[in-house]
This record gives C-alpha cells, sequence and structure tokens, in this order.
C-alpha cells in the first residue's frame, strides 16, 4: 500500500513538473528532486546501515568534478559523475568496513574538507570557491527528461528498501553481529549500498552541476548541505520515501532563505537541527 | 577445538582447551559463570579467535575463517540473550539467513511457527524467539548447531516444549548440537555427553550421570 502511495506520489511530481509552465520554477523543483534523490542516497547507504556519515558532500564533490572535468559532452558529463560518484561511494564503503561510530564520524567529516582545501590549493584546476561553468551543458538539458531520470532514481532506491539487500543493509544497523552469524558478509553489503548511493548521488549531482551552471566548492560544503541530510533523514530514519521528501522540500526552503534573509541563513538552519534533534531524542528516549 | 587459548585483557578465558564434537551428537557444556563457555561457542563460530590453536570442521582449519563463512560451512548458532531483529517480522528474520522461500518455510513449520510468519519478532513470547533463533540456524542447514543457554527465562512448561523441539529435530535432522546451559535438568536430559568448564579449562568430562557425581565439580560448580 505504501510503495504504491509512493509510486502515486512520484508519479504525480513528475506530471507537476511536466506541465509547470514556468521555467525558473520547474528548474527549482528538478533542483530540489535532485537534491531529496541525495539525500535518498544517503539515507539508504548510511542512516539505513546505522553509521553517522558527515562526509557525503565529498561524494557530490567527486562527482561534480567529474561532471564538470568532462563537460565536453552531456554523455561523457553525466556517464563520468555517475562513476566518480560510485567510487566516491566506493571510498566512504570501505572507511564503514574499517571503523565505526565517531570514528567513522570524524573520518568522513574530514574527506570533504579535505576536497575543499585541495579545489582552492589547486585553483588552476578546480577554479576554488569561483567554480568551473558548465553552462554551456545546461543547454543540451531537457528538464523534462531530466525530472523522469531523478524520479526514477528515487524510485529505484525506494524499490532497494523493499528487497532483500534493503533488509540486510538495515539488519546491519540493528545489530550487525546477528547479521554475520547469519551467514551474511556484511562488508560486501554495505560496500555494494555505499557503490549504490554514491551513483545516484553521481546521478543527482550531475543535474545539480548542470541546472546551476557551475561547480565549485559551495556544493561541496558540508554546511548547510549535511545538515540538511541529517534534518531530512532523522525524522525517520532509514526511510528513504520520508528523506526523499523532506530533502526536497528543504532544498527549496534554502533557496528561500538565500534569497529572503541569506545572514540568518546558517542560524536558521543550525536552529532547526538542533530543535528536531531535540525533539526526535526526546521521541526515541520515550519509545515514541 | 585444538589447544585453544584466549585471553582478554588480563582475563584467561580459554587456557588450552581441547574440545570435540562427534557426528550426530548433543554435547552438553556447564560450568559457572565466567568460566568460558560462552567463549568457547564464539571461537567455535569464529565471532572470537583464539590467540593460540586451532578450530577444526571436518578436518579443515576454520580458525582464520569470517564467522559468516563458518556460518555458510554449517556452524549455526544461537546467542545467551536471545537475538533477533524485533523490528522485523518472523519471515524477514529468515529472510536474512536464507532467500530460498521453501527453506524458510520448512524451517518454521519444524519449529511450529509456520502460522506466525507474518508477526512481529518483537511481539513474541521467550519461547517463539528461541524456536525462531531454532529456525534461522536450521535455514542454513548446519552440521553443528550452537545454543548458547537455550531454557534461560523460560517457564517450566516452555523449557519441556523446547527440550521436545531439540529432541525431535535430533531425530529428523543429521545435525549434532552443542548446549550451553545452566538448568541442568533440561540438559542431562538431553545430552549424550557433558563436558565441565571451570575458569578457561575442561575439569570433566563424561556422560551426564558420571559428571554429575563426579567430586571436583560438585565442588566447583555444584558447590557441594
Amino acid at each position: 500500500m505504501r510503495s504504491r502511495l509512493y509510486i502515486g506520489f512520484l508519479a504525480v511530481l513528475l506530471v507537476v513538473v511536466v506541465f509547470m509552465p514556468w521555467t525558473f520554477l520547474k528548474y527549482l523543483v528538478v533542483m530540489a528532486i535532485a537534491f531529496g534523490v541525495v539525500v535518498a542516497a544517503y539515507d539508504f547507504a548510511s542512516v539505513r546501515s546505522g553509521y553517522i556519515n558527515l562526509g557525503q558532500t565529498f561524494v557530490m564533490g567527486v562527482a561534480g568534478y567529474g561532471a564538470a572535468f568532462m563537460s565536453q559532452s552531456l554523455v561523457y558529463s553525466a556517464v563520468g559523475s555517475t562513476l566518480l560518484g560510485a567510487f566516491g561511494g566506493l571510498l566512504l564503503g570501505f572507511l564503514a568496513v574499517r571503523i565505526r561510530g565517531a570514528y567513522y564520524a570524524i573520518a568522513t567529516m574530514v574527506m570533504p574538507l579535505l576536497l575543499i582545501v585541495l579545489a582552492r590549493t589547486a585553483y588552476s584546476v578546480f577554479k576554488g570557491d569561483d567554480g568551473i561553468s558548465v553552462w554551456a551543458l545546461q543547454s543540451q538539458i531537457n528538464i523534462d527528461s531530466a525530472a523522469a531520470v531523478l524520479i526514477a532514481v528515487a524510485a529505484l532506491m525506494a524499490y532497494l528498501t523493499k528487497t532483500r539487500f534493503g533488509l540486510i543493509i538495515r539488519s546491519i544497523s540493528y545489530d550487525e553481529m546477528l547479521t554475520i552469524s547469519s551467514g551474511i558478509n556484511t562488508a560486501l553489503y554495505k560496500l555494494g549500498a555505499y557503490i549504490i548511493a554514491g551513483a545516484a548521488t553521481g546521478v543527482a549531482t550531475f543535474y545539480l552541476v548542470v541546472l546551476s551552471g557551475i561547480m565549485s566548492t559551495a556544493l561541496i560544503e558540508p554546511i548547510p548541505w549535511i545538515v540538511y541530510m541529517l534534518l531530512a533523514s532523522g525524522v525517520k530514519p532509514g526511510d528513504v520515501v520520508w528523506s526523499f521528501s523532506i530533502g526536497a522540500s528543504l532544498y527549496i526552503v534554502d533557496v528561500v532563505m538565500r534569497a529572503s534573509f541569506p545572514n540568518l541563513r546558517l542560524f536558521i538552519i543550525s536552529l532547526m537541527l538542533v530543535v528536531t534533534y531535540a525533539v526526535l531524542s526526546k521521541r526515541y528516549a520515550t519509545g515514541g | 577445538m585444538d589447544s585453544v587459548y584466549k585471553k582478554f585483557g588480563g582475563v584467561i578465558a580459554l587456557d588450552n582447551v581441547s574440545y570435540s564434537l562427534n557426528r550426530k551428537e548433543i554435547a552438553g557444556i556447564i560450568g559457572p559463570n565466567g568460566s568460558g563457555k560462552t567463549t568457547l561457542l564464539n571461537v567455535i563460530s569464529g565471532l572470537v579467535k583464539p590467540d593460540k590453536g586451532k578450530v577444526l570442521f571436518k578436518g579443515e582449519d576454520i580458525t582464520k575463517l569470517p564467522p559468516n563463512v563458518i556460518a555458510r560451512r554449517g556452524i549455526a548458532r544461537t546467542f545467551q540473550q536471545p537475538k533477533v531483529f524485533q523490528k522485523f517480522s518472523v519471515f524477514e528474520n529468515m529472510l536474512i539467513a536464507t532467500n530460498d522461500r521453501s527453506k524458510i518455510y520448512d524451517s518454521l513449520k519444524r519449529v511450529g511457527l509456520d502460522n506466525q510468519i507474518f508477526r512481529n519478532a518483537g511481539s513474541l513470547t521467550i519461547l517463539d524467539v528461541r524456536r525462531l533463533e531454532i529456525a534461522r540456524c536450521l535455514a542454513l542447514e548446519p552440521e553443528i548447531i550452537l545454543l548458547d543457554e537455550p531454557f534461560a527465562g523460560l517457564t517450566t512448561q516452555e523449557a519441556v516444549l523446547l527440550s521436545d523441539l531439540i529432541t525431535s529435530l535430533y531425530k529428523d535432522l543429521g545435525a549434532s548440537f552443542v548446549i550451553v546451559e545452566h538448568r541442568l535438568k533440561y540438559l542431562f536430559k538431553l545430552a549424550q555427553r557433558v563436558t565441565v568448564m571451570h575458569a578457561g579449562r575442561v575439569i570433566a568430562e563424561g556422560p551426564p550421570s558420571d559428571v554429575i557425581s563426579d567430586k571436583k565439580v560438585r565442588e566447583v560448580y555444584l558447590g557441594v
């Protein structure tokens, strides 16, 4: 029943985008959907398997630079972004296999920060905070097909949570020792989940980069992006449908904040995170 | 298990323990708390790697194999604190161990849980949780099933039902059982051989009637 509702919701979303008459709003909604996919992927691999991953923007960064460096061709750019996203996911997955808990959170937090330092230091290659322009690709993109691809990726993520693979990923967060004792190589499953999530993030990042026309360090900054991911996935951890929907909504909220009160943006975001987790921790503490 | 030694910090959990299991046997392990019984099961199932010594299964050295591989090779186990995925249904719990639907239904039928397939595992009684743990083991088609204190927390009536289940599984399957247990009444009815551990060592071994009358066993375990 819930699966049907979700498919219905995605179908309605696609119809709304296709028939939306205002171009600016159409672009905004598709970018919001792209960020929703990033959050759904984040939830699928990290939150679902019980890991506090603060480095998802590293995957976005690796994929985004891949899209930018291969921007001579739309196809190469899309494929490059997806493959590099999968590679970024693999690196996070390796960390998830080797370390746990706070150490994992710290190690992953360092990764996007290192990438930002690299992008600023090697300015001639990455163009630092100014970014690499990919405007040329934007005219080649069909916004309706972009929405269709992103919605298909969101649907795929949701479908995977219903499979045995998704169930095993979830079981790791509950009791990894029991999962192992059930004959499961949890390391392989974790790596698989991170690669899939990385590839999905790569697809979404490609559209975020192409539709915004630029790839810069702004896309790798853990604040606000990781904060939004934590917010969106915190409401119903492990439920990619919720994460996708809230993630997409937060992207629109962020655009509104950037336009209306940019100086208060980070304050509001921090407040949102603190309040959300205070409420959630109370709820989980009382078993509600 | 050949001369297995395992130390946790300053505590010697297993002190050169050698232990063997015959084909199609129910073997019991008893001993006071901290005597190394659970560590022994952990070493056999690969969850704990010994500092010294070897674990052999059908002549093959499995000491360094990961626990998931050992489980797939045919050594399944349950835990002292009943472990099931409480937020999953009974069926989903089984699905973690195998994707083979017929194997799932067969295993659940054998333990008497086939009428509760879609029930949430968190709402099961302790006896049914124990049954589900055993069904999960059966789905792995084990040759050895390690049961860590299966009777703990059960009422007398439930303990009898579980004892009957183990007996029927033993008769139907070709598997061997190793049962760590404090409730000797049930263990002694099931086991053909009992090993007594104390301070990481095996201090006695034999048929239950011999072990219970052993002077040293009565002294360190039964306190008489």
